[in-house]
């Protein structure tokens, strides 16, 4: 009885009436898209930013539950672990200190030296929220332009500024799909064009002649080389002359709160202001994590 | 009362949550009713976080155009189901 229903039930001869509304709404749509973007987009993220002030809020404040959980014993150790570890940092970094001046120095006596002022910002959305592998921050366009780089730490180069908007930017990562930069890899400092595979990871392709081993820094070129990722993997078959190299962020993209936009890149010392401002002018990868907002 | 809530759901989900949640919320909607607002809603997720990117031919809208698909494709066979009712 109730497949004859099934079968002999009265259904309403189909319509094409809510597709052509469908695609009427589409049109209209995408044209606003197309010829409005800038304005209708400046008016979205106006609604969008009480959400992400609280949201972020929300996980800085939901980082803090687990402490709460830990035992008094648990938390010792673990301060003591991280102390070795700070410790063991400190030393490598002034190593690296040193390093950086005589570079700097050494760039200075050839007639090169370069600097940087970086702005820092505070990142709005990320991967996964964003589905085309961009980030939203919260610079605007009197800070930020477009074609700008977008650093973290100081010294990974993550992407440049593709849109800016009122009071906020888009980031567009290195790893998006299908985005070819030009970078050198390995101590040789090979170059290679690095396409974007989504997520923080690329893929490049070279003659097997050239050593690259997992591990080694892929940098961007420059007078002041960014680190852009690190090597994961170096595949190779017998017959073929070419070996494919894979390489990824060498942090991860998702969970990136902070971000340094530099906004004038120059080989002049940048000028003094006797008033602190939010930009920071340093030498170039003088930044360090320390810079950033505890 | 539902399609309210998937709406709300939606409004939430577009600025805080992975887009693919946003996806799968579109996709109730279409299921529980005739849900134009799927393609206002890929309208939305474009206008934030459209970009040019070659993957994707360099065209910023392609959750316009996919939701809109979406929609023309689940009204089409909507009423060729036996079981679905209107």
């Amino acid at each position: 009885m109730k497949e004859y229903s099934l079968l002999h039930r009265k259904k309403a001869s189909p319509s094409g009436r809510p597709i052509l509304i469908g695609l009427f709404l589409t049109v209209i749509l995408s044209t606003a898209l197309f010829f409005f973007s800038p304005s209708l987009r400046a008016r979205v993220m106006a609604l969008g930013a009480p959400l992400w002030t609280v949201e972020q809020a929300g996980v800085e404040a939901l980082e803090t539950v687990p402490l709460h959980m830990k035992s008094k014993a648990a938390l010792i150790e673990e301060v003591e672990a991280l102390r070795e570890r700070a410790s063991h940092a400190e030393i490598v970094l002034r190593r690296f200190s040193i390093l950086e001046n005589e570079n700097q120095h050494l760039k200075g006596l050839l007639g090169r030296q370069a600097y940087e002022s970086a702005v820092l910002a505070s990142v709005l959305g990320r991967p996964p929220q964003t589905p085309y592998d961009t980030f939203l921050i919260d610079l605007g366009e009197h800070t930020a332009a477009v074609g700008d780089r977008v650093v973290v730490e100081g010294s990974v180069v993550i992407g440049t500024i593709s849109e800016v908007y009122g009071r906020s930017a888009q980031v567009l990562l290195f790893s998006a799909p299908g985005v070819e930069t030009a970078a050198l890899v390995g101590p040789q400092l090979t170059p290679v064009t690095a396409r974007g595979q989504g997520g923080g990871s690329f893929i490049a392709e070279f003659p097997r002649d050239i050593e690259v081993h997992e591990g080694d820094s892929v940098v961007l070129p420059g007078v002041n080389p960014h680190l852009f990722a690190t090597v994961e993997s170096v595949e190779a078959a017998p017959s073929d002359p070419f070996v494919t190299i894979r390489f990824k962020n060498p942090l991860n993209l998702q969970s990136v709160v902070w971000v340094q936009v530099i906004t004038d890149a120059s080989e002049e010392p940048p000028f003094e202001d006797p008033v602190p401002q939010r930009a920071t002018s340093t030498p170039a990868s003088a930044t360090t994590s320390e810079d950033l907002p505890q | 009362m539902l399609r309210l809530f998937l709406n709300l759901c939606l409004l939430v989900s577009v600025f805080l949550f992975p887009w693919w949640l946003s996806v799968a919320f579109m996709g109730l909607l279409l299921i529980t009713a005739r849900a134009y607002e799927i393609i206002f809603w890929g309208f939305i997720i474009d206008l934030l976080y459209g970009a040019s990117i070659p993957r994707f031919m360099n065209v910023p809208f392609v959750f316009t155009l996919g939701s809109a698909a979406l929609f023309c494709l689940v009204e089409y066979i909507k009423p060729r189901l036996v079981f679905y009712q209107q």
